[in-house]
């Protein structure tokens, strides 16, 4: 076969020109002279003389694509972009039948020679892919193998192919299903271009794929090739680096490596960092605004109204085939295409849905939880709300909203003052206080004590879905309360204050009464922040986060704990476990992150402490709810499954039967990596168990060396994926040792569980008893009246 | 592609090599056949039977299939009953592969090839045995090897979410590298092995995809000779000449896979397709039919072997077949647990019956959580009931005993007990009488000022007598 040179390409819109740009640079540097072309996803900027660029550029509708126009209109930006790779490829076999084409996406660097693909080819290589990575991605980060097998096993960021027989027929199929199926559907088993090239190798039968790991290296594959820089050569997993893919990156902000994932902050992938900045730099130096400033020619209609991706699919749904039209023709603004009744809803006696109302619908798991839309009074709510918040939120034009007007944004802010000259010691309480969960709870016991202390309430239930104005449930009627409490987290708190009624929320004192878990306060709930007057927090460490981002006040008053109710006969019943088995619980849910509560932590301690202390007769109780869709919390059970002496309790337990449960556990073992207060541990210690949890977080307002066991451990920074509002934030590593040594003892010996355990009751009691909260509350309410209201 | 040839760097030990397939008791026939063709062109290799349901009948089932036989729940799976009621026999069939890999690798066979039942080898497998003496790692087939349609099923698109390659077969050698892929392959299998395409699961096959990218030396085998069936014989038609081997084109037809025939109906190809008809088979047509007849017959030699065929993970104790959403709604609300055939298989701990739904009110206990999901998955249900009030619920609950438990062939054991007690309440004419007599008085006392009082002593008499007789109708 002839040999011949590679020829490069990429594709991109005017935007990206810099990265384009980049990639070449860096590609020149290591192949001198090599061939380069830039298929634009977009029309030439105005002025741009690409007869001086060192590259040749074509623009993709000289591509000569059937039915280009209504491409350009069905796929966004991206999708566009991949869509027309196939079409690039044969352009440069149709210029060059013998040409080695190399594919490379516009935000790869290049930082070697290409010979491994020179040699492939010489072998007699037709198509050349990088796989994703060649190790599984099973660590509970984002990706994962489920999704490569959902996106693609091969990265499509590169693809080498020459052509033959069999890559003619790839390429045609898969031009052919480019011309409507490049979307990212991952339940319909689309991923754009990518996905449909795991068939590849079933149809190019000299197929290469290609184990070079200084291949394509990117996200997806550092855990198996870290890059290191020795005597001048970049090198990944030991191979010399070919080129890396910056796949998501930041131009700017080397800390965020890549926003496709959750795996590695910019200060966890070793030597890559100074590669990631030196790229950084590169993209700067080639800055250009002439390009970048070019807006997408097909992200707008010819009149000039912007193409929200939600016409793109109602268009998508309306046309699956590909349409044969001129760009005059497909890109004129057509109202009624999207405000035609949906095709597949129709409700009889219903007012009708229209298309892009559907898909809005469609798209937003929020919004299907809430509207039923085949219920003709959730068809109304749903129609009321698009009206009000299509624009907003959506960004969709006013032709395609029916009833169209501005909502009023930013409620007036409203002084104290007037706060002072209603019912004083009054609380209007708002929270969910039919729900059952724990913030739910919360409020109830929050009640409670409020009653205890005297103080008057009235109470407003809404819905944790977030839309308050669809609650029902236990609604006082308005009154005239000088304070305002709500038992809700930050995060919901702007969104409940806008569906409470002017005259229900301003002026008055505005308390919040919020949970958080990490040492900093997410910076995007701060916007709750200007909504109250003063925080209510369970715990010094919850305060701690706090006072970083506030000056209000901040009141610690910790969760109320009632006074033991459970019974240990009848919760060793419950369980089927006869009185003299010594019982270790831990208690979860599925919700509140596996990796924050750690009960693999402490699966593990129990496994070791027991295979020390075969003789003595224990079970460790892992009692959970919630889903089970995620993949770590099946794996924690399969993992779980595999001990002796493990019984697991998946189910919703009523408040009683937790009792009970608390009762019969001896031990109370939650190796969690951070607390903002710890009510499982509370209401263990409460029953008399000896708790054996890591000495960190808001757990230690109340545990003691005396009291409990107190886990020592070391301080770790979070990853991404590792918990929401991750960036930045630390949390506790829990000696897994030191908790296998105290349980062993604990299970050894009984007299120290009982000291223990004694002592816990009556600190609980002492502190956390509805009596007292009470006294802290009833205190704060009456310097509130005293100081600030008066 | 010049992939070097190094030696298999694992352990072989010193055992053979081993073909085994896999299947649950109403596949013996299938599986009968399968193995009396491999034993003909591959009289040296050890044959191996899982079979998934044995239940003591092990002896009985190995002289019937002529080979050795290990049962399902011997392969030291910890959550082997779990899986049974977790999965449909399908899914099950392939949950155990992997596990079934490790057995065999565990006996010191070099390399192992699984085939599924329902296949038969019509010539030695010598292109898979080449492959792995050159050293390759694995050998898989895709199930095409060019473009098919996206008019018919299976279309392309169906084909790439249920796996590019045909894990009806595969063949892998016992290595260390190898043993790796295979554990991540097993690790997943407890909970993931779901037809679940939304999510990008197709049972064990769908990862197989991979395979080529996990495994190195993993050899993807396009001979147009194996694994030939309903998905790819639009492109592989079928001939022979005389009694000669059959052919597709100028290579020999190595492997057949009968997947979706049926042994009594001679006009389809297979089940789960729509593309070809027996006449688009040509020659092949006669390769079929034969197929059928000694499958017909083996099923014969089964019935009349005493050997028990119905699955045995397909009821509970006492009797209720499980249908599918009863396994889907056990896979959601129960995690992988370790736990014994009699309390998995128990109605009376079903977690279908007595699992939480999350409803809260009143009435939330005549809602089972298999009712609860049938709701959730109708629209029409939805429109008729509104689960979250507590009024409804009960409506919905009265209606599912009545009649709606047979519209979905979910027997009447499985509805609450409470509901037909609630049910009787609200059918009873009598009971209806009672509530409104007993409101009448409760109205009548509260204008009894207005009359005299002989009259309501008279009256309070009548009452009191009538009391009991009243409250005997309610309940």
């Amino acid at each position: 076969m002839a040999k011949s040179p590679l020829t490069f390409f990429t594709i991109c819109s005017a935007n990206y020109f810099p990265l384009a740009r980049t990639l070449f640079e860096s590609l020149v540097a290591h192949e001198p002279g090599a061939q380069f072309t830039l298929f634009l996803a977009d029309t030439l900027p105005h002025g741009a003389d690409i007869s001086t660029l060192p590259f040749s550029v074509v623009p993709a509708h000289s591509l000569m694509i059937p039915s280009f126009a209504d491409m350009a209109f069905r796929y966004d930006i991206m999708e566009f972009n991949t869509a027309i790779k196939p079409f690039c490829f044969q352009h440069i076999f149709a210029d060059d039948p013998s040409a080695r084409a190399v594919y490379l996406d516009p935000d790869i660097f290049v930082t070697g020679r290409f010979d491994p693909i020179e040699h492939a080819f010489d072998q007699g290589a037709e198509l050349i892919l990088t796989p994703h990575t060649l190790a599984p991605l099973d660590d509970g980060y984002a990706p994962d193998d489920r999704a490569l097998m959902q996106t693609g096993a091969y990265n499509l960021g590169f693809a080498a192919m020459r052509k033959t027989l069999e890559t003619d027929v790839l390429l045609n199929w898969w031009a052919d299903h480019m011309r409507t199926r490049c979307v990212s559907d991952l339940p319909g088993g689309l991923f754009v271009d990518q996905k449909f090239m795991d068939m590849a190798p079933a149809f190019v039968s000299r197929t290469e794929i290609i184990r070079h790991r200084g291949l394509n290296v990117a996200y997806w594959n550092l855990h198996e090739r870290p890059v290191a820089f020795r005597d001048g050569q970049w090198t990944a997993g030991g191979d010399p680096l070919i080129f890396f893919h910056f796949s998501g990156v930041d131009r700017n902000d080397p800390e965020k490596f890549s926003k496709h994932q959750n795996r590695y902050t910019g200060s966890d992938i070793g030597a890559a960092r100074q590669l990631l900045e030196t790229y950084q730099q590169a993209l700067h130096t080639h800055q250009d605004p002439s390009w970048e400033e070019h807006p997408y020619a097909y992200g707008a209609f010819t009149c000039g109204t912007p193409i929200h991706h939600m016409m793109r699919r109602v268009y998508r749904r309306v046309y699956p085939e590909p349409r044969d039209l001129s760009e005059g023709e497909v890109f004129i603004f057509a109202p009624d295409l999207y405000n035609a009744p949906s095709d597949d809803l129709l409700v009889p006696g219903s007012r009708p849905v229209s298309r892009i109302m559907h898909e809005t619908w469609r798209q937003r798991s929020d919004l299907r939880a809430a509207f039923n839309l085949r219920r003709e009074k959730d068809v109304d709510a749903f129609s009321l709300w698009f009206s009000e918040k299509a624009r907003s939120e959506i960004g969709l034009p006013a032709q395609l909203i029916p009833g169209a007007k501005d909502s009023p944004n930013a409620p007036p802010q409203t002084p104290i003052a007037t706060a002072a000259k209603r019912r004083a010691r009054s609380i209007r309480m708002v929270g969910y206080f039919s729900a059952e969960s724990g913030v739910g709870e919360g409020a109830r016991v929050q009640h409670m004590c409020f009653e205890e202390a005297g103080l008057a309430t009235s109470l407003r239930t809404v819905l944790p879905s977030g839309f308050a104005n669809l609650a029902d449930g236990r609604q006082d009627a308005n009154d005239d309360s000088a304070i305002l409490y709500l038992h809700i987290n930050a995060d919901q708190t702007p969104a409940v204050l806008d569906s409470l009624g002017p005259g229900e929320r301003d002026g008055r004192y505005t308390i919040g009464y919020w949970a958080w878990e990490l040492p900093i306060f997410p910076v995007a709930w701060s916007p709750a922040l200007d909504r109250v007057d003063e925080v209510w927090v369970p715990s010094t460490f919850t305060a701690k986060a706090l006072a970083q981002v506030t000056s209000k006040p901040i009141t610690v008053v910790p969760h109320a704990i009632q006074a033991p109710s459970g019974d240990r006969a009848r919760g060793r019943q419950l369980l089927g476990l006869s009185d003299d088995v010594v019982v270790v619980s831990t208690v979860f849910d599925t919700r509140s992150f596996l990796k924050r509560k750690n009960p693999a932590g402490a699966l593990e301690a129990f496994r070791r402490a027991r295979a020390a202390q075969t003789a003595i007769d224990c079970v460790l109780l892992i009692k959970s709810h919630g889903p089970l869709t995620d993949q770590t919390a099946q794996r924690f059970f399969a993992q779980a499954a595999e001990e002796p002496n493990v019984l697991v309790r998946h189910e919703v337990m009523d408040a009683e039967a937790m009792a009970d449960l608390y009762a019969a556990t001896d031990i109370f073992l939650s190796l969690h990596r951070s607390e903002g207060f710890g009510l499982g541990i509370a209401n263990a210690m409460a029953h008399g168990a000896v708790v054996i949890a890591t000495g960190w977080s808001g757990n230690t307002d109340f545990m003691t060396p005396t009291n409990s066991v107190l886990v020592p451990s070391t301080i770790r920074n979070l990853v991404p994926g590792d918990y929401p509002f991750a960036e930045g934030q630390s949390w506790a590593e829990p000696d897994i040792a030191a908790a296998e040594k105290a349980l062993a003892d604990l299970l050894r010996d009984p007299a120290p569980r009982h000291r223990i355990g004694q002592q816990a009751v009556a600190d609980m009691r002492e502190e956390l008893s509805v009596k007292r909260v009470s006294q802290v509350a009833a205190a704060r309410i009456t310097t509130i009246h005293d100081t600030i209201l008066s | 592609m010049g992939q070097p040839v190094e030696e298999l760097s694992g352990t072989p030990g010193k055992g053979q090599p081993v073909v085994f397939t896999i299947c649950a008791r109403n596949y013996l026939p299938q599986a009968s056949l399968l193995v009396a063709s491999v034993a003909q062109h591959h009289p040296g290799l050890k044959v191996l039977v899982f079979v998934l349901d044995a239940q003591g009948d092990e002896a009985e089932i190995q002289t019937f299939l002529g080979v050795p036989v290990v049962s399902g729940a011997d392969l030291g799976l910890p959550t082997f009953f779990d899986m049974a009621i977790r999965y449909d026999i399908l899914e099950f069939s392939t949950a155990i592969k992997p596990a079934c890999f490790q057995y065999v690798f565990g006996t010191g066979a070099p390399w192992a090839i699984y085939l599924d039942p329902d296949m038969e080898v019509l010539q030695p497998l010598r292109e898979v045995e080449a492959r792995l003496a050159r050293g390759a790692q694995a050998v898989i087939t895709p199930h095409i090897t060019q473009p098919l349609d996206m008019q018919h099923d299976p279309t392309e698109l169906k084909l790439i979410r249920t796996g590019i390659y045909n894990l009806g077969f595969a063949a892998i050698a016992n290595t260390e590298e190898a043993h790796r892929f295979v554990q991540w392959w097993a690790d997943r299998m407890p909970t993931d092995c779901r037809v679940d395409l939304d999510a990008g699961i197709f049972v064990d096959q769908k990862y197989v995809d991979l395979m080529p990218s996990y495994l190195p030396r993993t050899d993807i085998l396009r001979h147009r000779g194996y694994n030939v069936a309903y998905w790819n014989l639009a492109h592989r038609p079928l001939h022979r000449s005389a009694d000669g081997p059959w052919m597709i084109d100028d290579d020999p037809a190595v492997l057949m896979h009968y997947s979706g025939i049926r042994a009594d109906d001679a006009d389809i190809v297979s089940v789960h397709q729509n593309r070809l008809t027996v006449s688009d088979l040509g020659e092949g047509r006669a390769l079929f039919a034969d197929y059928r007849e000694r499958l017909k017959a083996q099923q014969t030699a089964l019935n009349r072997s005493g050997i028990a065929t119905q699955y045995a993970f397909g009821t509970f104790t006492s009797g209720e077949t499980i249908t599918r959403l009863m396994r889907d709604v056990y896979a959601r609300t129960v995690p992988p647990t370790r736990a014994a055939y009699a309390d998995v298989f128990s109605l009376e701990k079903a977690s279908c019956v007595h699992g939480a739904t999350g409803l809260t009110h009143r009435a939330a206990h005549l809602i089972s959580p298999i009712m609860f999901d049938l709701w959730n998955r109708k629209a029409h249900l939805q429109a008729a009931f509104d689960l979250k009030s507590p009024a409804s619920a009960e409506r919905f609950a009265v209606w599912f005993a009545e009649t709606g438990h047979r519209e979905f062939g979910i027997a009447k054991a499985f509805v609450p007990h409470a509901v037909w007690e609630v049910r009787q309440e609200r059918k009873s004419l009598k009971a209806r009488w009672a509530l409104t007599t007993l409101r009448m008085i409760e109205w009548g006392k509260k204008t009894a000022f207005l009359y005299p009082k002989p009259f309501r002593r008279a009256a309070a008499r009548t009452v009191r007598r009538a009391l009991p007789h009243i409250a005997r109708r309610i309940r």
